[in-house]
C-alpha cells in the first residue's frame, strides 16, 4: 500500500522538478532573439558582467533605432542569457538552455574550457557562437559554427614578445603562468614565439588562481636572473604578483596580458607597482582610448550601467554589432548568420572586424605601455599567423 | 640549466622564510576562529572560509563605502560579523545540533554557498582593496622587505592566540564553554546556559572570523570567492597541528605556509599544493592527532 | 500475492516511462540534463556504499570520477581504444586508486578520514592540470570519440539516454543486490557501531575497503561515460562543487537507500536549473534551500515520504477513534 504510494508520489516529485526546467515557449513573430552564455555568478563573473553590459548596450542602441531591418518590416533583438557559472557542465547545460529558445547565435565566455565543450553543441545546433577566449584551441576544431572576436594567443603574443626582446633588448625571459586554460595558453605561445627567435625562458613557474602569496616563485626569477617575467593570469592574483614583487624588491619589469592592464585591474594597484609593465591587449581600454567616438560611448555605458566598460565590454559591443548587422544583411536564420559571418567585413567602434578560415576576426593587437596607471599605445601591430599555420 | 648563484641569494632565503611565516600567520589567524568551534560543539564549519569574506566586506562598507575611520570600521566589522555568526548558528547549525556530523556538514556548505553568493549579490563581482593600516608600507629587518600590513596579521594572531588560551583556561565563561564541548548534557546539568553558549561561540568564532577579512584586505584585495583557498589551507594547518589545540593550529598554519613556500622554491611551483596535500595525507595516516599535540583517545 | 504483481506491474510501468521519456522530451537541453542526472545517479550509488551504507564521509568521490574520465578520454584519443575496453579499464583503475587511498586513509575516523578523501580529489585534479605531456593539462582533452556498436554510432543525446540509462538500471540492481546481501547487512553493523560489528565477527577493515572499492568503480563508470558524452574534458569540470552536489543528493534523497540516491540525483541536478529563472539570486536560494532541506528533511525526501505515508495509512483509524 504505503510503496505504491510512495513511488507515486516520488514520480510526481521528479515529473514536477523536471517540467519545472521547462524554458518558455516561442511565438512566432517575436523579436529576434540571441543567446548569451557568459559567466555572471561566482568569480568568472568579473569578465561576464562586462560581457553583459556590452551586448546589452548594443541590442539596446539597435532596438531603440526601431530594431534590425529585415525584409518583412523592422524586428526587435531580444537577449536570452544562460549562467556558466564556473563548471563545464554548467556552461553545457547553459548553452543548450539558451539553445532551446531557438536563438540566430549566441554570444560565448571569456572560458577556454567552458566554450571547448559547447562546440559540438553549436554545431549539431547549427547556430554560430561568438567568443572572446584566447585558447588557441578554440578555433583549431573545425567548427564553422565558432567565431572569436579577439586575438588568440598564437596573434597577440608574438607581437608583444618581438617588442621586449627586440626593442626593449630583454633576453632572459622568465615565464609566469596562473595553472588554469588562459594562463596555459599564454604560457605556450610564450614558449613558442621565444624559441623562433632562438631564445629559452631562464624559469617557469606557475601558480594557483587562488593562490595569494608568490615570493617563492618571484625569488625563482631573481635567482635565475630574468631581465623580464611575462605573467599571464586574472586580475586578482596579478595585481597581489605586481605589489608583492615591488615589495620584494624585486626590480624586474613584466610584459602582462590584457586581463592585468584592464581598466579594472589597475585599479587594484598602486602606480608604482605597474609602472613601465609592457602589455598586449586586442584594444585599448575604452577610458584610455583617445577616439571621441569610444570616449562619448564609454560615457554613455557608464551612465547606463554604472561601471566603467573595460575591453571585454567594448568587444562584446562590436561582436553584437556584427552580428545584427550581419542579421540586418541576411536574415535571422542561424546557418545564414554563420555563412555571413564568414564573408562580412565591419567597421566596429574599436577596430575593424573580418573572419579568416578558422573564424578570427581580430587581427591587431595594441602593445602598450602602463605610464601612471594609464595605457601608453606604443604600436598597433599586425598579428600575422605564426610561420607554419 | 645551470644558473649563476645571486649575490643576494642569502637574503632572499631570508625574506621567503619570513613570507612563509606571514602567509603561515595568515591561515592560523583563519584556523583560530575555526578550532574555537571545534572545540565548542565538535563541528568542522566548513562555511568558515565564507565568514571571512563577510568580515572583509564589512571592512569595505566602513572604510571605502562610508569613509569610516579604522577603529570606527573595526567595531563595525566585529559586530557586523558577530551578528552574522549568531544568525549562522540560529539557522544552519543551532537545528541540526543532534543530527549526524554529516547534515551538519552540508548545512554548512549550503550556508557557505548561500554567503558567498549574498556578498557577490549586493557588492558585484569586482575585487575591491584598500590602503594599509599603518603609513609606513614596508619595514626592512636584515635586509629582509617586511610589509608592516603582515607584521599587524602576525601581531594579531598571537594577541588572539594569547586571548584564547588566558580564556578558556583561566575564565568562567571560558570554562563554560569548554564544559559545553566535552558533554552537553552534563554541563546542563550543572547549569550552564548551553544554548547560550554555542550561541556565543558562533558569535565571537565569526566576530574573529571578520577581524582577520578584514585584516587581510590590504594584503590579498577582497573579492566574494577569496575564502575558499584560503580556508582549505587553514583546514591542512590546524590538522597537521592537531585539531582542536590553539598552539597547534598556529605552528601547523606557520608549517603549511613554510613548507607551500620553500616546495613551490626548491621543488616545483606546479606541484606546491600536490606537495602539501600529501603533507596532509601523510600526517592523517601516521599522526592523526597532530604534530604538535598529545595524542588522546578521541570521542566514541 | 497481489502485492507482488502491484510491484511488477509497477516495474514495467516505470521502466516504459522511462523507455519512452526521450521521445516526451524534444529539446537537447533536456535531453542533455537527463544524460546528466544519470550520470549524477551513478555518483552517487556508488557514495552511497561508503556513506550511506558504512557511514564514512567522502570527498573522493570527484577524484574516482575524474580517474575514470581521464583514464577513458586518454585511452582512446592518444591509445585509439575502443570505448568498450576503456569502460572497464577506467572502472578498474578507479577501484585501484580507491584500493591504494583506502590501505592508509580507511582505518581514520569521521573528519580525519573527510579531510583525506578531500585531499585525494585535490591531489588527483592538480595533477590533471598539470602533467600536460600526459592528461593535456588546463585546455583538457578533445574530441573524445562516442561509442559504438557495430556500426551505429552513440552520439545522440537520445541514444546516450538509452545507454545511461541501462547502466543506471545494471548499477541500481547490483547496488540492490548487495544491500541484501550479507555485505550489506556487515556495513550497516559498521555504521551502527564499527566495535559492536568487530564483535560480531565482522571483518571491517575489509568490508570497509570493498564498500571503497566499489564506490570508486561507480564513480569510474560515470567518468568514462561523461567524456564521450560531451566529447570533452577538463580539470575545472572536476571541482569540489561535484562533491557537494553528489554529497547533497545523497542526503537529499535519503542516505543509505538506492531510491533515495536517485531521488536526489534527479533533484539536485534539476534544482539549479529549475532555480535559473531567479537570475542573480538563483546560487543564493540554491545554498539556502541546501540548508533548509537539511534542517527539514534531515533524513532525506525518502524519510519524509515514508512518515508521511506512514500518517496516512494511519490517520483515518485515528479518525475514527
Amino acid at each position: 500500500m504505503s510503496t505504491a504510494r510512495y513511488w507515486t508520489m516520488c514520480a510526481a516529485v521528479l515529473a514536477a522538478a523536471f517540467a519545472a526546467t521547462a524554458p518558455g515557449a516561442q511565438a512566432a513573430g517575436d523579436p529576434i532573439k540571441i543567446g548569451a552564455s557568459i559567466s555572471l555568478t561566482t568569480d568568472f563573473a568579473l569578465g561576464g558582467v562586462q560581457q553583459k553590459g556590452g551586448i546589452e548596450l548594443a541590442v539596446e542602441e539597435a532596438n531603440a533605432a526601431g530594431g534590425v531591418p529585415l525584409k518583412g518590416g523592422n524586428r526587435k533583438v531580444e537577449v536570452v542569457y544562460g549562467d556558466n557559472a564556473m563548471s563545464p557542465t554548467t556552461a553545457i547545460n547553459a548553452l543548450n538552455r539558451v539553445l532551446s529558445d531557438s536563438p540566430s547565435a549566441v554570444l560565448l565566455s571569456i572560458r577556454g574550457t567552458h566554450v571547448l565543450p559547447q562546440l559540438p553543441l553549436l554545431q549539431k545546433a547549427k547556430v554560430p557562437g561568438l567568443t572572446l577566449t584566447g585558447v588557441m584551441k578554440v578555433t583549431k576544431q573545425n567548427n564553422p559554427f565558432i567565431f572569436r572576436f579577439f586575438p588568440h594567443d598564437g596573434m597577440n603574443k608574438p607581437p608583444l614578445i618581438r617588442y621586449v626582446v627586440e626593442k626593449a633588448g630583454k633576453k632572459r625571459v622568465g615565464v609566469f603562468y596562473s595553472a588554469e586554460d588562459y594562463g596555459t595558453s599564454g604560457r605556450d605561445e610564450t614558449i613558442a614565439t621565444l624559441k623562433s627567435l632562438g631564445l629559452e625562458p631562464v624559469a617557469v613557474e606557475s601558480h594557483q588562481p587562488t593562490d595569494k602569496d608568490f615570493s617563492a616563485q618571484l625569488a625563482k626569477f631573481k635567482d635565475a636572473g630574468a631581465d623580464i617575467i611575462f605573467l599571464q593570469t586574472f586580475q586578482v592574483p596579478s595585481a597581489l604578483i605586481l605589489k608583492q614583487a615591488r615589495e620584494l624588491g624585486l626590480n624586474i619589469p613584466f610584459a602582462l596580458s590584457s586581463q592585468s592592464v584592464a581598466g579594472s585591474a589597475l585599479k587594484l594597484v598602486e602606480a608604482a607597482d605597474i609602472e613601465g609593465a609592457y602589455a598586449e591587449t586586442p584594444v585599448l581600454d575604452p577610458i584610455f582610448n583617445k577616439n571621441p567616438e569610444v570616449q562619448k560611448w564609454a560615457q554613455k555605458f557608464e551612465k547606463r550601467f554604472g561601471f566603467v566598460p573595460d575591453y571585454q565590454a567594448l568587444l562584446d559591443y562590436d561582436a553584437t554589432g556584427m552580428l545584427l548587422k550581419t542579421i540586418a544583411t541576411y536574415g535571422p536564420e542561424p546557418e545564414a548568420i554563420a555563412a555571413g559571418l564568414h564573408t562580412i567585413k565591419y567597421e566596429g567602434l574599436s577596430s575593424p572586424y573580418q573572419s579568416d578560415k578558422e573564424g578570427n576576426m581580430m587581427h591587431t593587437v595594441s602593445i602598450v605601455q602602463i605610464r601612471d596607471l594609464k595605457q601608453i599605445e606604443l604600436e598597433r601591430a599586425e598579428s600575422p599567423l605564426r610561420a607554419g599555420e | 640549466m645551470r644558473l649563476r648563484p645571486h649575490p643576494s641569494t642569502g637574503s632572499l632565503m631570508l625574506q621567503l622564510v619570513f613570507s612563509g611565516v606571514a602567509i603561515g600567520c595568515i591561515y592560523a589567524l583563519i584556523a583560530l576562529g575555526f578550532v574555537l568551534i571545534f572545540n565548542a560543539v565538535g563541528a568542522v564549519n566548513f562555511a568558515q572560509g565564507d565568514l571571512l569574506v563577510v568580515g572583509s566586506y564589512f571592512g569595505i562598507l566602513g572604510v571605502v563605502g562610508l569613509g569610516w575611520p579604522l577603529w570606527a570600521t573595526a567595531i563595525l566589522v566585529l559586530a557586523g560579523s558577530g551578528l552574522v555568526g549568531f544568525l549562522f548558528q540560529a539557522f544552519a547549525y543551532y537545528p541540526l545540533r543532534d543530527k549526524p556530523t554529516i547534515n551538519v556538514v552540508i548545512s554548512c556548505l549550503g550556508a557557505g554557498i548561500f554567503l558567498r553568493n549574498g556578498v557577490q549579490a549586493l557588492a558585484g563581482p569586482e575585487p575591491y582593496t584598500m590602503a594599509p593600516f599603518l603609513e609606513t608600507r614596508l619595514v626592512t629587518i636584515f635586509g629582509v622587505n617586511i610589509p608592516s600590513q603582515s607584521l599587524a596579521v602576525i601581531a594579531i594572531t598571537a594577541m588572539i592566540l594569547a586571548f584564547q588560551s588566558w580564556f578558556f583556561a583561566f575564565t568562567t565563561l571560558g570554562r563554560m564553554l569548554r564544559a559545553t564541548a566535552n558533554d552537553k548534557y552534563a554541563a546542563r546539568l550543572c547549569g550552564v546556559p548551553v544554548r547560550k553558549m554555542i550561541a556565543l561561540t558562533f558569535v565571537v568564532s565569526t566576530a574573529l572570523a571578520g577581524l582577520a577579512g578584514f585584516m587581510l584586505v590590504p594584503i590579498f584585495l577582497a573579492s566574494p570567492n577569496m575564502g575558499s583557498g584560503l580556508i582549505v589551507k587553514a583546514w591542512i594547518g590546524v590538522i597537521v597541528g592537531g585539531f582542536g589545540s590553539l598552539p597547534g593550529a598556529v605552528l601547523g598554519g606557520i608549517l603549511v605556509g613554510l613548507i607551500e613556500t620553500f616546495a613551490a622554491k626548491l621543488i616545483s611551483s606546479a606541484y606546491k599544493d600536490v606537495i602539501t596535500m600529501i603533507l596532509l595525507m601523510v600526517v592523517l595516516c601516521v599522526r592523526p592527532q597532530g604534530l604538535f599535540k598529545s595524542p588522546v583517545s578521541e570521542k566514541v | 500475492m497481489t502485492k507482488r504483481w502491484k510491484a511488477v506491474l509497477l516495474i514495467v510501468l516505470g521502466m516504459s516511462l522511462l523507455l519512452a521519456l526521450p521521445f516526451a522530451v524534444k529539446s537537447a537541453y533536456h535531453l542533455r540534463l537527463l544524460n546528466f542526472v544519470g550520470i549524477n545517479i551513478i555518483l552517487v550509488l556508488g557514495l552511497n556504499f561508503i556513506l550511506g551504507y558504512a557511514g564514512l564521509l567522502s570527498f573522493a568521490q570527484v577524484g574516482f570520477f575524474l580517474v575514470g574520465a581521464y583514464t577513458g578520454a586518454i585511452l582512446a584519443v592518444d591509445f585509439g581504444f575502443s570505448f568498450w575496453l576503456a569502460l572497464p579499464i577506467s572502472a578498474a583503475v578507479s577501484g585501484v586508486f580507491a584500493w591504494i587511498i583506502g590501505i592508509p586513509t580507511l582505518r581514520l575516523r569521521g573528519h580525519y578520514f573527510a579531510f583525506a578523501t578531500f585531499a585525494f580529489a585535490e591531489i588527483v585534479r592538480l595533477v590533471a592540470l598539470n602533467w600536460q605531456e600526459f592528461t593535456h593539462g588546463a585546455v583538457g582533452i578533445t574530441g573524445i570519440p562516442s561509442p559504438s556498436i557495430g556500426s551505429f554510432e552513440i552520439s545522440s543525446d537520445r541514444s546516450f539516454y538509452y545507454f545511461i540509462l541501462a547502466t543506471v538500471v545494471l548499477g541500481a540492481a547490483v547496488a540492490f543486490r548487495l544491500e541484501r546481501s550479507s555485505f550489506g547487512r556487515a556495513l550497516f553493523a559498521i555504521k551502527e557501531g564499527e566495535l559492536a560489528a568487530e564483535s560480531m565477527g565482522i571483518e571491517t577493515a575489509k568490508v570497509k575497503m570493498t564498500a571503497f572499492i566499489l564506490s570508486a568503480i561507480y564513480a569510474g563508470v560515470a567518468g568514462a561515460l561523461y567524456g564521450p558524452l560531451n566529447s570533452v574534458i577538463s580539470p575545472d569540470v572536476f571541482s569540489f562543487d561535484v562533491s557537494v552536489v553528489v554529497l547533497v543528493s545523497l542526503l537529499l534523497g535519503g542516505a543509505g537507500t538506492i531510491v533515495g540516491a536517485i531521488v536526489g540525483s534527479v533533484l539536485v541536478t534539476l534544482l539549479p536549473e529549475w532555480l535559473r529563472v531567479l537570475q542573480d539570486y538563483y546560487m543564493v536560494v540554491y545554498g539556502a534551500g541546501i540548508v533548509l532541506l537539511m534542517i527539514f528533511l534531515p533524513t532525506g525526501l525518502l524519510g519524509a515520504a515514508r512518515a508521511l505515508a506512514v500518517r496516512w495509512t494511519t490517520k483515518p483509524a485515528d479518525a475514527a477513534t
